[in-house]
């Protein structure tokens, strides 16, 4: 058989299933939109929020020392960008807070723990424990850095004691919710302590101690910054400090954004990292 | 065809105490139960709601110690018999996990007794085709009705082969189609294998179509008050039920119920 030859305009028509998935893309999008409506709503509160910004300004006439104009706080942001000044700021209370984070992780999930397994243990330390939360942080933040001096050991300190009670609190709530029933069936299987705790007791407590860990993970965020308000040379809570030291507002507020945004990330990994452990569970029971 | 029984009883209940609280909220949950099963039966407990018959399963299954009395499984301790993992449990809730699908419930005890992982999609399968859940296996325990959260419950105890079953209204949630469908599987594999199924029910048919032995309870004291030996043979079909024998038999239990 001879072959006929392409007509020359083939190629420069789209073929068939091209079209197709060009127009399933296009009803794809339009099903994104309708369905996920509030994210597409985020760009446009934020130029609300500009425009109010600004409209109060226009109308009340602060001057910078007061409220800076946005293009102004836009402008420093860039600055501290690019000349990498605000990372080495962000790395600094990034770590703190994370040093923090991760001593409350590992204190509070087990303390939490023997706790929620013991109603005499927890009966016996509940005094101290009461005591020890009514102690307010800020009171104690400056004798932390006055102990342990300007470094990051004393902001991850105090991190750290901010986030403590609220991981504690739901590891044992958390520890609490296994359902006895459960706990029968697996004592049916002769089930290690071991297995108990791996296949029943993590996985029911991952709710709470999840939501914990989102909590502990901006909280700490504040707890370093507290710290570095009060004393030391370095990160977001010393920059904020500097500012208004300096009556430059402009810097207190690309300090605030960028506190905001780093905070929004490790709350939105933690979100991430909950619907992927989470997944497959009922909604309304996370 | 009758099985075959050993000579010396599987499960060996001697005058069995169980008391709940103190003061006066003391409960007496079981007095003097006496109880002698044989390898191989199929013993139904049968008695009005609160009379013992969960409390009881849970003694054998050392899931909970008798106060007094003493309970033996093959000729050792309940404890014992619970560590060789000789029973299967359905409880009267399905008790599921809820974080885990249909496929990975049924895996747990598989998983927890360290059957090697190439067996269990064979097993899994099976057990999944026996309940008729074969489409179900990747849902959540929350998007299936209660009646198919039981039969999950009941595929999970059978998939690790257990000599002795205890099941606790195991059918009590199905619609009446399900549930006759689920007694004759339920005989299909007692009849297949040399299992001993302690079997509690609130239904008297269903008591007497299963059953070699009918043990009926009563309230105040929780204790066994009648044997009613089921001579029906085997194998049993949806014909048995038509037979008069199984009407006097029906009969039977139903008046030893009602002594009290
Ligand atoms: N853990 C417990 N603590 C206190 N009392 C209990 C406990 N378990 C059972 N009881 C009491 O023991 C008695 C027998 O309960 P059981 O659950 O064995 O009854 P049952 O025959 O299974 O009833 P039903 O047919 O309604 O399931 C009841 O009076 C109940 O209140
Ligand atoms: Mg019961």
């Amino acid at each position: 058989m001879v072959s006929r030859p392409a007509p020359p305009y083939k190629n420069l028509l789209p073929s068939k299933a091209a079209v197709s998935t060009i127009r399933s893309l296009w009803i794809r999008l339009i099903k994104l939109v309708k369905n996920r409506f509030e994210y597409f709503l985020i760009p446009f509160s934020i130029i609300l929020f500009i425009a109010g910004w600004k409209l109060i300004i226009r109308t009340q006439g602060f001057p910078e020392y007061i409220l800076p104009e946005p293009e102004a706080v836009w402008d420093q942001l860039v600055v501290v960008i690019e000349n990498g000044y605000i990372f080495e700021h962000v790395t600094y209370t990034l770590t703190e807070a994370l040093y923090g984070f991760l001593a409350s992780l590992l204190f509070a999930t087990s303390l939490g723990y023997i706790l929620g397994k013991s109603r005499a243990l927890e009966k016996a330390a509940s005094p101290y424990i009461v005591a020890a939360k009514s102690i307010p942080i800020l009171g104690i933040a400056p004798l932390i850095i006055i102990w342990f001096g300007q470094g990051i050991t004393p902001k991850a300190i105090i991190a750290f004691l901010i986030i403590f009670f609220p991981m504690l609190v739901n590891t044992i709530v958390g520890i609490r919710s296994v359902n006895e029933d459960q706990r029968e069936l697996m004592r049916s299987y002769s089930a290690s302590k071991w297995q108990v705790f791996i296949r029943l007791e993590l996985p029911a407590a991952m709710p709470l101690l999840l939501a914990g860990i989102k909590i502990g993970l901006a909280r700490s965020m504040m707890g370093a910054i507290v710290g570095e308000y009060l004393g030391g040379q370095q990160g977001l809570g010393f920059l904020v400090n500097l500012g208004s030291g300096l009556s430059e507002t402009p810097l207190i507020f690309a300090s605030i954004f960028t506190i905001i945004i780093i905070t929004l990330i490790l709350y939105g990994s933690a979100a991430i990292l909950e619907g992927a452990l989470l997944k497959g569970r009922r909604r309304d029971a996370v | 065809m009758n099985k075959q029984t050993m000579s010396k009883p599987i499960i060996e209940i001697q005058d069995i105490s169980k008391e709940f609280g103190s003061g006066p909220n003391k409960v007496e949950a079981l007095t003097n139960v006496d109880l002698k099963v044989d390898s191989g039966e199929f013993i139904s407990l049968i008695g009005p709601s609160g009379c013992g018959k969960s409390t009881l399963l849970r003694v054998i299954g050392d899931l909970i110690s008798p106060t007094t009395g003493s309970a033996q499984v093959k000729e050792k301790s309940v404890a014992q018999a619970r560590t060789d993992r000789d029973y299967g449990i359905v409880f009267q809730a399905p008790v599921l996990f809820e974080w885990r699908n249909v496929r990975r419930n049924i895996e747990l005890p598989l998983q927890v007794m360290g059957v090697p992982k190439s067996e269990w999609t064979e097993r899994v399968d099976a057990q999944l085709e026996l309940v008729g859940l074969q489409d179900f296996d990747s849902h959540y325990p929350w998007q299936l009705s209660g009646g198919m959260q039981q039969r999950v419950a009941i595929a999970r105890a059978l998939v690790f082969r257990p000599s002795i079953l205890l099941m606790d209204e195991p059918f009590g949630a199905l619609d009446e189609m399900t549930r006759e469908y689920m007694n004759l599987e339920l005989l299909n594999i007692y009849t297949r294998t040399d299992v001993t199924i302690i079997f509690v029910t609130h239904s008297i048919p269903e008591a007497v179509f299963l059953s070699t032995r009918v043990a009926v309870m009563s309230k105040r004291p929780g204790t066994i008050s009648h044997v009613v030996p089921i001579e029906l043979p085997h194998p049993r079909s949806f014909d048995t039920r038509e037979t008069s024998q199984y009407f006097e038999l029906v009969t039977e239990v139903r008046e030893a119920l009602r002594e009290h």
